[in-house]
């Protein structure tokens, strides 16, 4: 009775769980404004989903959870469309270069290979470099040597290069001042990585607003939302096109699931924060970091695998 | 000799198709033939009951069509760490391959009906390959994924009656099993032989609103796209304007 069919996967799923799994992700993606399929399509697959289908689908139910998501970061302001669209344009143009580097490296044999190595060493380096930022920001508050703005020390090289750089403009919603240039060659350089690992990009993207574009930590989530919710409208169709791997069924369910999480999760992301969220989120990307590390350390118990999963 | 075998294995599987359910006094029926898959399809159960000689035992196969798997071989990379390291490509392995019986199959039955008599119908590409280990390790997938199943103590039998004796068996059909034709067996076994065998098919069939998005899905796979973003996005509004609506946010 509490179980359902899914056409395209060709399983059926209990109602409960998928509702249970959608509200998880969705609460992780309000929180932090990731898309959650890093973390969603490794545990479709172990309810017995084929993997294209479960990354095909996740997208299609992120479209869901990010427009609730982006529409609660809207009414707080904390979305930068400036900004969001300028980081979409240079994602699809990165994704598309990514899905030629990914057929070249498949015609060269060694695609795999690569795929894992980026994975480990983007995970485990955001995750790392996060994780010791926020905990030191953490421990200045504690000891009281904060004041309540980040005061410009000395001008870094990097701060000084943004500004050398042509075509400056004002983000009003991220308070900050920097070239046109910049957004677009972060979000192409997301993009390819994206392409190759298979993902949204979203645990790649919040690290690189907050830390090279500089924004404020709750802008970033509002804005890192609103940029995944064009981003999976586009992967969605594509793959109803070219692969048919959607499952409506699967998308619906998730998304009832992940839309009210995804509510819930904005309104903890307020009480949090920004180091406090930073710190959180750095602990699920190192933890998926292990996870994908022991993947390739521990003997297979099997030494055939399906192809279409990492 | 390939070939050849080919040819052996080509008739051999139209001679299977095409004899009816009672043949060498072996008799097979399915209730229900047709499985529909509706909406809240959780699998379900067939129930194959025949007979076979007083003498024998039955044994019960449920097979899916034939198909070409292709698969990535893992290995360690630099002595380290284990990844996909090639392609391999399993031809005319079936789909679904559930065996019934009343005990475990002994090794002469097994070559000819268990798993062990698809190894010499599987063909494994590139060649030059580990058969003997690819194979094993293929049954196991194929088990994990619960498609290659093997039941002991699953069939019942009536009392002899007229040389003969009924056989019954519930067959389990798991939700992941996709739509399509089956082929139902039973065997008379004798002394761990087959000595006659029966054969019925089984349809598998999507209804109702599985059947419709299916259609959808493959028919105007661009359609079925835009109307899945659409409906998540609209259910995306519609959650975020009820929740706002209710306070929380400013």
């Amino acid at each position: 009775m509490w179980h359902m069919y899914l056409p395209i996967a060709g399983n059926s799923v209990n109602i409960l769980t998928v509702l249970g799994l959608g509200g998880f992700v969705g609460l992780l993606s309000g929180i932090f404004g990731v898309g959650g399929g890093f973390l969603m399509t490794p545990l479709l697959i172990m309810f017995g989903i084929p993997p294209t289908v479960a990354a095909a689908s996740d997208s299609n139910q992120i479209v869901g959870a990010s427009t609730s998501g982006t529409l609660a970061h809207w009414r707080l302001g904390n979305v930068d469309v400036k900004m969001g669209i300028l980081l979409l344009i240079g994602g699809v143009f990165g994704g598309t270069v990514g899905v030629q580097i990914i057929k070249i490296l498949r015609a060269l044999g060694n695609a795999d290979f690569l795929i894992n190595i980026t994975y480990v060493l983007m995970l485990g380096g955001v995750g790392a470099y996060m994780f010791m930022e926020s905990l030191q920001g953490l421990k200045k508050e504690k000891a009281g040597a904060v004041s309540s703005q980040e005061a410009p020390k000395s001008e870094s090289t990097y701060a000084r290069m943004l500004k050398a750089l042509p075509f400056q403009s004002r983000f009003d919603k991220s308070g900050v001042e920097i070239s046109l240039i910049l957004p677009f060659f972060f979000g192409t350089l997301v993009g390819v990585l994206a392409a190759i690992m298979g993902v949204g990009g979203g645990f790649i993207m919040v690290p690189v607003m907050v830390y090279l574009l500089r924004m404020p930590m709750h802008v970033v989530v509002g804005t890192s939302l609103f940029q995944i919710l064009f981003t999976c409208m586009n992967v969605t169709i594509m793959q109803s096109v070219s692969n048919h791997t959607v499952d409506f069924v699967l998308a619906v369910l998730l998304l009832l699931g992940s839309t009210i999480g995804a509510q819930v999760g904005t309104k903890i992301s307020k009480r949090l924060k920004g180091d406090q969220l930073k710190i959180l989120l750095a602990c699920l990307v190192l933890l998926m970091c292990f996870k994908m590390l022991a993947g390739l350390l521990l003997t297979p118990h099997i030494m055939l695998a399906y192809k279409g999963g990492h | 000799m390939i070939k050849k075998s080919w040819c052996y294995l080509t008739l051999m599987l139209i001679f299977l198709i095409y004899i009816p359910a009672t043949a060498f006094g072996v008799s097979l029926n399915l209730k229900p033939q047709e499985v529909q898959i509706g909406t809240f399809y959780d699998g379900t159960t067939v129930e194959a009951t025949g007979t076979v000689p007083a003498d024998c035992q039955a044994v019960v196969l449920v097979r899916g069509a034939g198909e070409d798997v292709h698969l990535k071989k893992k290995g360690k990379i630099g002595g380290l760490l284990w990844m996909n390291i090639g392609d391999v490509t399993f031809e005319h392995t079936p789909r679904v391959y559930m065996i019934y019986a009343d005990a475990d199959l002994p090794p002469s039955l097994d070559s000819e009906i268990g798993f062990s008599a698809l190894k010499n119908v599987i063909k494994i590409s590139p060649a030059g390959e580990n058969k003997d280990f690819l194979f094993k390790e293929f049954v196991k997938l194929k088990k994990h994924s619960a498609l290659y199943t093997f039941h002991a103590n699953a069939i019942s039998y009536g009392p002899a009656e007229g040389g003969s004796r009924s056989f019954k068996v519930s067959l389990i059909i798991p939700p992941h099993m996709h739509q399509g034709s089956y082929t139902v067996q039973a065997f008379a076994v004798r002394d761990g032989h087959v000595v006659g065998k029966a054969a019925k098919p089984m349809q598998l069939k999507l209804t109702g609103l599985p059947a419709k998005l299916s259609k959808l899905a493959f028919g105007h796979p661009l359609l079925y796209g835009i109307i899945a973003a659409g409906v998540a996005l609209a259910a995306g509004l519609l959650i975020g304007v009820l929740f706002g609506s209710k306070g929380g946010a400013h």
